[in-house]
């Protein structure tokens, strides 16, 4: 049982890895599509075509350029987290009511100190519920990550699949699922807070 | 000092603003007024660069703005919002020190001024200074919002329909309050608005414009003497028609409750009558309210016979007006002829009012402050 620890904590770090890489960009990309005229449709669509690709394919094609193991399941996991990121800062810095973004300017702020002062901590709810969302879906497609040599919890799994042994497939699944509700849970309870401040 | 320079500015094909100048002195109070798209807001907000004219300069203090690093400019001018404008996650203190902050002051500078701005409005520092814009009422907000523009002293303030969105005791309130604060710091402000009282309440000099165009720029004073067009007159509304006492006739401000008796009537009916009404002569008429004469107290006790009609004995020499004479000519005639009243009468001599120094005095009052009820009590 102490290997299944293990794997859950590899699987984690895998996670974590992605998310934070792909919530770095994904908020520069939210920002760029919210300052560049006409690029926002542009960066959209590719996240929202990125999305649409099966996960197994995505991690194939990605396994041409990095090669089996972990760096590539973080790439294809950093891949599949942008969408809900970009689209929440985007639509988060948006969202902010028109009048605000008015005094701000007129006040004599430039451009990063809006983004810094203003827009990105009032955006903050939005951007991190896209983030929660990013971290529920890695947890469940990393799982396959076994396929292209990664580690981490679908690696009991699969064993479990091929020897035909659910008492193995149960050690790995399980965990994944606990993972999922608890980060799932945690994450709620701070958006709650998160939006109760701004409110 | 700030200069317009023929501005012009349109959106698309409609044009804006047209060709317009005009100037602001230093420390004065302007109120830009006019219909909704007259282009008052866009003239505001050309100053602070959030607009940029198609043509045309506009100068403060003999430098052309269009020269002026837009960042550094907007720090120099204060800017208020109808909406307000707070940023919901920074506090009441962190709110009104932003430009004080983008200017770099330090953290113990900026601390005096917020809690000596915060006492300009009643606000004490240990209350509300910690609070987010969220726990405050609106006319706490917008008054952090006026803080918030003054913050960083700069000498001009931008002031879009500040108190558009606040209650009227509460905008009442405010209004005084920035007219004092103008007053004490000095600063010139420019103020857009669409109520017409505000404009008079508030301004040295109204701007009054239509179509992008200044239709009148005059103190409050002289705008309402001289409206310069029935669009202003229109503004002005209520305000004008109680300075506009060309058309008053003798009937608009008449008293009503006149006592009146018929001609066959007795001596001891009349001295009846007097006594209960509490006058000293009585109009006399016929049974339609023609005009016969009157009849006083003195012709009553020299010629009064106990059982004779009053017909008999009639004092010719009351002065009758027409109803439709002018206001300031029955004023004359009353007091060029030292009677107690004037008998307005309609077109066949029918008796329909009188006009005594009451009715006169009422009639003033009602002209310089405004509607005082009617005149006939």
């Amino acid at each position: 049982m102490m290997s299944i620890f293990n794997y859950t904590v590899e699987h984690l770090y895998i996670v974590l890895i992605a998310c934070l890489l792909s919530a770095v960009m994904g908020i520069m990309l939210g920002v760029v599509a919210y300052w560049v005229k006409y690029v926002d449709t542009v960066i959209l669509t590719l996240a929202d075509i990125i999305q649409t690709i099966p996960s197994l394919a995505l991690l194939a094609m990605l396994m041409l350029i990095f090669g089996l193991g972990n760096t590539t399941l973080i790439a294809g996991l950093v891949l599949y987290s942008l969408l809900p990121i970009i689209r929440n800062t985007y639509t988060g810095i948006k969202g902010i009511s028109p009048h605000i973004k008015e005094a701000a300017v007129g006040m004599g702020m430039s451009r990063w100190q809006r983004l810094f002062k203003v827009e990105l901590p009032l955006a903050f709810p939005m951007i991190f519920s896209g983030i929660k969302i990013a971290v529920v879906t890695a947890i469940g497609v990393s799982v396959i990550g076994v396929l292209i040599g990664a580690g981490g919890l679908g690696y009991p799994i699969y064993r479990g699949i091929q020897s035909n042994n659910v008492a193995l497939i149960l050690s790995g699944a399980i965990p994944v699922v606990i993972l999922a509700l608890l980060i799932d849970f945690g994450m709620a309870k701070i958006e709650n807070r998160l939006s109760i401040v701004k409110k | 000092m700030i200069r317009f320079n023929g501005i012009s500015k349109s959106f698309g094909k409609t044009k804006i603003i047209d060709n317009l100048s005009f100037e602001v002195n230093e420390g004065e109070f302007i109120v830009l007024i006019g219909p909704s798209g007259c282009g008052k807001t866009t003239t505001l907000k050309m100053i602070n660069k959030l607009i940029e004219p198609d043509g045309g300069s506009i100068n403060i203090d003999g430098t052309n703005i269009s020269d002026v690093d837009t960042v550094t400019l907007r720090r120099k001018i204060g800017y208020v919002i109808q909406q307000i404008g707070l940023f919901p996650n920074m506090t009441v203190e962190e709110n009104i020190c932003i430009v004080p902050k983008l200017l770099k002051w330090d953290k113990e500078k900026c601390l005096e001024r917020t809690k000596e701005l915060l006492e300009l409005v009643s606000m004490p520092y240990e209350d509300y200074a910690k609070k987010y814009p969220t726990e405050l009422s609106g006319g706490q907000q917008q008054r952090v919002g006026v803080l918030r523009a003054l913050a960083a002293q700069p000498p001009i303030v931008l002031m879009d329909e500040p108190f558009g969105a606040l209650d009227p005791l509460t905008r009442d309130a405010l209004q005084d309050e920035v007219k004092t604060l103008q007053q004490k710091l000095n600063k010139t402000i420019i103020f857009v608005t669409h109520d017409m009282e505000e404009a008079l309440k508030m301004a040295d000099t109204i701007i009054f414009m239509d179509k992008g165009k200044i239709l009148q720029k005059a103190s409050p004073e002289e705008m309402l003497r001289n409206p310069a067009g029935d669009i202003i007159r229109e503004f002005m509304g209520k305000h004008m028609t109680q300075n506009n006492n060309q058309d008053l006739k003798a009937e608009d401000f008449m008293n009503v409750n006149v006592v009146k008796t018929t001609e066959n009537k007795q001596t001891l009916e009349c001295l009846e009558i007097m006594k209960r009404k509490k006058v000293n002569s009585i109009i006399v008429t016929d049974k339609e309210n023609t005009f016969k004469g009157i009849i006083t107290i003195e012709d009553l006790k020299n010629h009064g016979k106990v059982g004779v009609p009053i017909g008999t004995m009639l004092n010719k020499e009351a002065q009758l007006i027409h109803k439709d004479m002018g206001a300031k000519e029955a004023f004359d005639m009353l007091i060029e002829t030292k009677r107690d009243y004037l008998i307005v009468v309609a077109d066949d001599d029918k008796v329909i009012g009188i006009i005594n120094k009451t009715s006169m005095v009422k009639a003033l009052a009602d002209a310089l402050w405004g509607d005082l009820e009617c005149m006939n009590s």
